[in-house]
């Protein structure tokens, strides 16, 4: 191929498209008719319409010029969803403060300057301040610290 | 009509001290966020949205107008300053007002932008007490088909107005309107897409894809390349216009407002679509003596005041219609829901102090901006030289803050994961995600009112066409495609976008 973003984009758009489809078929949403519509009527037309979309990207990639995909930000990808993960898995019986010095330390790890000088604090600062703003100023029903310290 | 009558309820509304208080920090706390590279309205008005669940409906409101003003302008600055900008409404501010800065005229240039937007904002604040009334009433005629045709005009706008390929465009509206097919069928409440998750049977937070998308995915994606960015340590020197400069900047500012103003109405236009446009009429009309790209305050002015007089008219459909022209719209819209008001035509009616109230915020909101950004200049610079990787992990923290306090609910931070991993791969293949996320608002108003539509007509297609303004509204759309299309347009397109 030579127009890889292009490429890529409609094989995921025909890949969605065909999920989409598939589950409106495998769950039976009924499709009823023009006048009275089901609720399979609607996604399947737009399920058909991303399946042709991605099919004619895909095609076209192939008669068209574009630039390379360039690098990935692999490491950077991959912690920022692995802290964000981990702050939605802990923050409800861990509380605030952990949850955030967690998805800080990951989240900043990616980065190239980093050092545990300024990223520690940092965590702790952003810490700080969302307690501050968010379950003392504007009164969040979101626990703190972990229960078994006594918040 | 008496409009003098209703500014006058709203100012009632808008003076109060406590209104004021919450639209000064508002202005401030929008600035502030805004000027942060890489944040843009949305990302600003997702991450303070929490800050306003507590507040009454009118000060949560007054507040997140003033919000938006504020990033508004803040990503003027950044695209000022640092030839970054911070939204793509402030695209073609960086083209001369960069090259202002770069010349030792950064003040005169933010200046210039504040000046400009603040012209804008006072024209437009009379553009919406004249029109917003007339149009509410005109709403109330609406049908289903006029609506869904008003809402096809809206997505087709957003596709002719996205960068990149117009295929892309499409397939990211489909894309969006699938996602809003996710949860309970209004009609036969019969569940869609939610794999059995009772999270999902209301469907997909905005808020969730919001951050997601603009916040996380952006994030990674600046993380790609992590050389700093160009940053002017100059001192800011002069601030103020000469005399010269004000007269130099009067007639693109009016030329930009009224242009602003008219597009910021269409649905998918907005401020981004004004200031390119308010750009290109300038390079035709004016003649400024050192050429546009080489740091023309007329290439600063006409934008500056297009854009903000854009994004205070694009608040009429909003306001009158219930449906959100662009995605700040759509929080907003999200936005009244939790404060429990159903925007719409009845607004205006039911609920006329807070309507005109927000309407007379704005020009206040404005005045603000003014008084507050003058003096502020400097400090705004210096905040902008605040490395990237100590500004990210905050950005990331209030992210995840901002959807876990919605509801409590730690599957919507997984969700939120989710749509940053997506967001990143489709900016990746150059896919922008503004009408996906247009869309995915629109998709389930669209799909009940097609339904609907479709059942009055007995399955018959032809009464979009037969009924005069569904097919007004359709024709609109279908030209809009067509000018996108051909080819003397689509160069010239390319070119706007290459900036």
């Amino acid at each position: 191929m030579r127009n890889p973003k292009d490429f890529w984009a409609g094989l995921l758009f025909l890949a969605i498209g065909i999920c989409a489809a598939t589950i409106v078929y495998a769950s039976d949403y009924e499709l009823g008719s023009a006048s009275k519509m089901g609720p399979g009527y609607f996604p399947i037309w737009i399920a058909g319409g991303l399946m042709c979309l991605g099919g004619i990207l895909a095609l076209k990639s192939f008669a068209t010029d574009g630039p390379s995909l360039g690098t990935w930000a692999t490491k950077p990808l991959m912690l920022i969803t692995l802290g964000t993960l981990a702050f939605g898995a802990i923050v409800t019986w861990a509380g605030l403060v952990p949850a955030i010095v967690l998805l800080v330390m990951l989240a900043s790890f990616s980065s190239i300057h980093f050092r545990l000088t300024w990223s520690l604090p940092l965590a702790l600062g952003l810490a700080a301040i969302s307690v501050l703003v968010f379950v003392k100023g504007l009164g969040m029903a979101v626990p703190v610290m972990p229960h078994v310290l006594g918040y | 009509m008496d409009i003098f009558g209703n500014l006058l309820t709203g100012f009632g509304t808008a003076l109060s001290p406590a209104h004021l208080a919450y639209c000064f920090i508002g202005v401030l706390l929008g600035t502030l966020i805004g000027v942060l590279p890489g944040i843009g309205p949305v990302s600003a008005i997702a991450l303070l949205l929490p800050a306003t669940y507590a507040l009454p409906p009118t000060a949560s409101l007054i507040m997140l107008a003033g919000i938006y003003y504020g990033a508004q302008y803040g990503g003027s600055t950044t695209a000022i300053l640092i030839n970054l900008p911070g939204e793509s409404g402030s695209v073609v501010t960086t083209i001369d007002g960069h090259q202002m800065a770069r010349k030792g005229r950064a003040g005169v240039a933010l200046a210039t932008a504040a000046i400009s937007s603040f012209i804008a904002g006072t024209v437009a604040t009379f553009v919406i007490a004249l029109f917003a009334p007339p149009l509410s009433l005109l709403a109330l005629k609406f049908n289903s088909h006029e609506y869904f045709s008003l809402m096809v005009l809206g997505l087709m706008g957003s596709i002719v107005l996205a960068s990149g390929s117009l295929v892309k465009g499409t397939a990211m509206v489909l894309l969006g309107l699938l996602l809003g097919c996710v949860g309970t069928d209004v009609e036969t409440a019969r569940e869609r897409f939610t794999f059995g998750l009772p999270e999902l049977a209301d469907g997909f937070g905005f808020v969730i894809i919001a951050m997601g998308i603009f916040g996380l995915g952006e994030v990674i994606k600046n993380l790609e390349d992590q050389r700093a960015a160009e940053v002017i340590s100059k001192k800011i020197a002069g601030l103020m216009p000469t005399r010269q400069d004000l007269r130099r900047m009067i007639a693109p500012s009016l030329r930009g407002t009224a242009l602003g103003s008219l597009l910021g109405v269409l649905p998918g236009g907005g401020a981004v679509l004004a200031s390119f446009a308010a750009y290109t009429l300038e390079s035709r009309t004016a003649r400024p003596p050192e050429g546009f790209g080489n740091g023309a305050i007329e290439g600063v002015a006409a934008p500056e005041a297009a854009n903000n007089a854009g994004a205070q008219t694009s608040f009429i459909p909003m306001l009158t219609l219930g449906i959100p022209s662009n995605p700040v719209m759509a929080l907003m819209i999200g936005a009244m829901l939790i404060q429990g008001i159903q925007p719409g035509p009845l607004v205006i009616q039911q609920q006329p102090a807070m309507f005109w109230g927000i309407i007379a915020s704005m020009w206040i909101g404005n005045v603000m901006l003014l008084v507050l950004n003058l003096p502020l200049v400097g400090m705004w610079a210096r905040m902008i030289s605040a490395p990237y990787h100590m500004l990210f992990p905050s950005i990331l923290v209030f992210s995840a803050i901002g959807v876990y306090t919605i509801a409590g609910k730690q599957m919507d931070v997984f969700f939120l994961a989710g749509f940053g991993v997506l967001g990143y791969v489709l900016m990746k293949l150059e896919c922008e995600p503004a009408p996906l996320l247009l869309a995915f608002i629109l998709g389930p108003m669209m799909e009940e009112n097609f339904r609907r539509a479709m059942q009055l007509a007995h399955g018959d297609v032809t009464s979009f066409l037969t009924r005069p303004i569904s097919a007004g509204l359709l024709a609109v759309s279908l030209l809009a495609l067509v000018v996108a299309i051909s080819p003397s347009i689509r160069s010239r397109r390319q070119e706007a976008f290459k900036d």
